[in-house]
């Protein structure tokens, strides 16, 4: 009898484990966006998403969002590690910034994993009134651009303003039509940027401004017709360590057809350069304290200016 | 004996139990209470009871909430305000097809109520996966989508240009003013057929984190 009613008791428990299981899968490491997508759909890619907010949400920290399609997906605020991929195939994804910034990154975590990689993305800030900035790096370890072209905006088209030391690197990336192209200041540790085939054009302002605690490493950086805003000068490059030193190094760049300086180093600023060009720009081909390695071409500047003596030691 | 018997009954339901039920004819019913949390950690939750013949045709429901509330952005630039819903997003739906093969079932509704008005009167495609619920839980995904376009619109081909014999109607509460109304099954005959079908083998289903709950296919 006893043996009969504990193989009852089993066979209940058995049935209600059955019926009230819990599951426990993977996260969600790549989600998906389609311009036919819906933010109440999982953002599988057989019910895809339709804006990058929507998906990030239900994306694993470190995970991927990947577009299906090119269609517009919208602004977004990155608080977690995480890559936001437009695809390839049939054309880049696309974020509209009017009035407001394309992508807010502060991951406040502080870990050496609060890394964002953006690739193959046009964010653009077109509307009745222009966007502010197209990826405002506000907290967070490292950021990566590849494949990215942003236009259309009166702030900056990077703006990277931490208090943290943090890196960023950017590969063929295009900034036209806004304020200034990229501006990095840091309040205490170093901000290290590496560009390389990066172009910078029609800026209102300045293409890259460095202000405090940046040291840039550049390679086929291009700077070209900058300072066109209504009673503004810009320069192509410019390393302006107010409170901190900064610091911009390019081999292989341009900078041409600026309304002020093609490489200005102001207060703590230093440039150095090595096979550049400096063509056509209204004040200074290079001013400041700018240091050659050689190799580089000036013509048409209102002055082509002097290097100062070089530290860079050639082998 | 009888704890042998008792015993071997035990197994044999568990057995029985554990096994995904075959199917290969249309006609079946399926149905299932989910509530589960994905990567956002909030609270979702998933109920329905679908009923169908052998034609495919479906009767039944299909209640999803979540707690999470959608953000709605102007991503193509059109000058649409941008708006973030003030309550949870909840929706039922009526049912109209349902396909069953093996332990798999696509079934597909119009949503008739939810908390966000812009979703009444789209389509939802949700895909089950009648597992154990122990070694392999059920799985499901939901989707949201643009149905395709089916059936045929009759047009007088002597008339240049004729766009044919459209029939539809839009459903209102005359003594609401804010009642936006239920549009018909299909606005053009024939043409609102539902969410476009894959072999079910193609679909992704959601990645939950965390669930309880349970989903039968049954025939």
């Amino acid at each position: 009898m006893f043996n009969l009613r504990f193989t009852f008791k089993m066979f209940a428990l058995a049935t209600c484990t059955l019926v009230f299981s819990v599951a426990a899968q993977a996260q969600a490491t790549r989600t998906w966006v389609s311009g036919l997508g819906d933010d109440v759909n999982p953002c599988s890619r057989t019910a895809p998403c339709k804006t990058f907010a929507g998906a990030i949400a239900k994306t694993a920290t470190g995970g991927e969002i990947d577009a299906l399609d090119p269609a517009g997906y919208g602004t977004l605020t990155i608080t977690k590690a995480i890559t936001v991929d437009g695809g390839t195939g049939t054309g880049w994804a696309s974020t509209l910034f009017s009035l407001t910034n394309g992508f807010v990154i502060n991951i406040t975590t502080n870990l050496t994993t609060d890394r964002v990689i953006l690739r193959n993305l046009s964010i653009n800030g077109a509307g009745t009134t222009i966007g502010v900035d197209g990826v405002r790096f506000i907290d967070g370890t490292e950021l990566t651009l590849e494949n990215v072209s942003i236009f259309n905006y009166s702030g900056d088209g990077v703006e990277v303003n931490q208090s943290q030391a943090c890196r960023v690197n950017m590969r063929n990336v295009t900034f036209s039509h806004g304020g200034i192209g990229i501006k990095s200041s840091s309040t205490a540790a170093a901000v290290s940027m590496n560009l390389q085939d990066v172009r910078i054009n029609s800026m209102s302002s300045h293409g890259i401004q460095a202000i405090n605690n940046t040291i840039i490493f550049g390679k086929n950086v291009h700077a070209f017709n900058n300072g066109v805003g209504t009673g503004i000068f810009g320069d192509g490059f410019r390393a302006d360590g107010t409170s901190g030193s900064s610091i911009i190094n390019c081999t292989g760049c341009s900078s041409n057809a600026n309304t002020a300086n093609g490489f200005n180093a102001l207060n703590s600023g230093l440039i150095r350069i090595s096979d550049c060009e400096i063509f056509h720009n209204a004040s200074t081909g290079i001013s400041g304290t700018v240091r050659s390695g050689g190799g580089n071409r000036f013509a048409f500047n209102g002055v082509n200016g002097t290097p100062v003596a070089t530290d860079i030691v050639i082998q | 004996m009888l704890t042998r018997v008792c015993a071997s009954l035990f197994f044999m339901c568990l057995v029985f139990l554990a096994t995904p039920l075959p199917a290969s004819a249309q006609a079946g019913a399926a149905n299932g209470t989910y509530k589960f949390i994905m990567e956002d950690r909030l609270t979702k939750y998933l109920e329905f009871d679908a009923r169908s013949d052998e034609r495919g045709t479906a009767t039944g429901y299909m209640i999803l909430t979540d707690d999470a509330r959608v953000f709605f952005q102007d991503v193509d630039g059109t000058g649409e305000i941008p708006r973030d819903e003030a309550v949870a997003f909840s929706m039922k739906a009526d049912l109209q097809t349902m396909s069953i093969e093996k332990n798999h079932a696509v079934i597909n509704g119009v949503v008739r109520d939810s908390t966000y008005r812009s979703y009444i009167g789209k389509w939802i495609q949700l895909v089950i996966e009648d597992n154990d619920g122990i070694e392999v839980p059920d799985k499901f995904g939901w989707s949201f989508c643009e149905p395709e376009p089916g059936g045929w619109i009759p047009q007088d081909a002597e008339v240049p240009g004729d766009q044919g014999a459209f029939m539809s109607w839009w459903s209102t509460d005359v003594e609401r003013k804010d009642d936006v109304g239920i549009p018909s099954p299909s606005l053009i005959p024939g043409s609102l057929k539902s969410c476009r079908v894959y072999p079910t083998f193609t679909y992704e289903f959601a990645t939950i984190l965390k669930g309880d709950g349970v989903i039968k296919i049954s025939q």
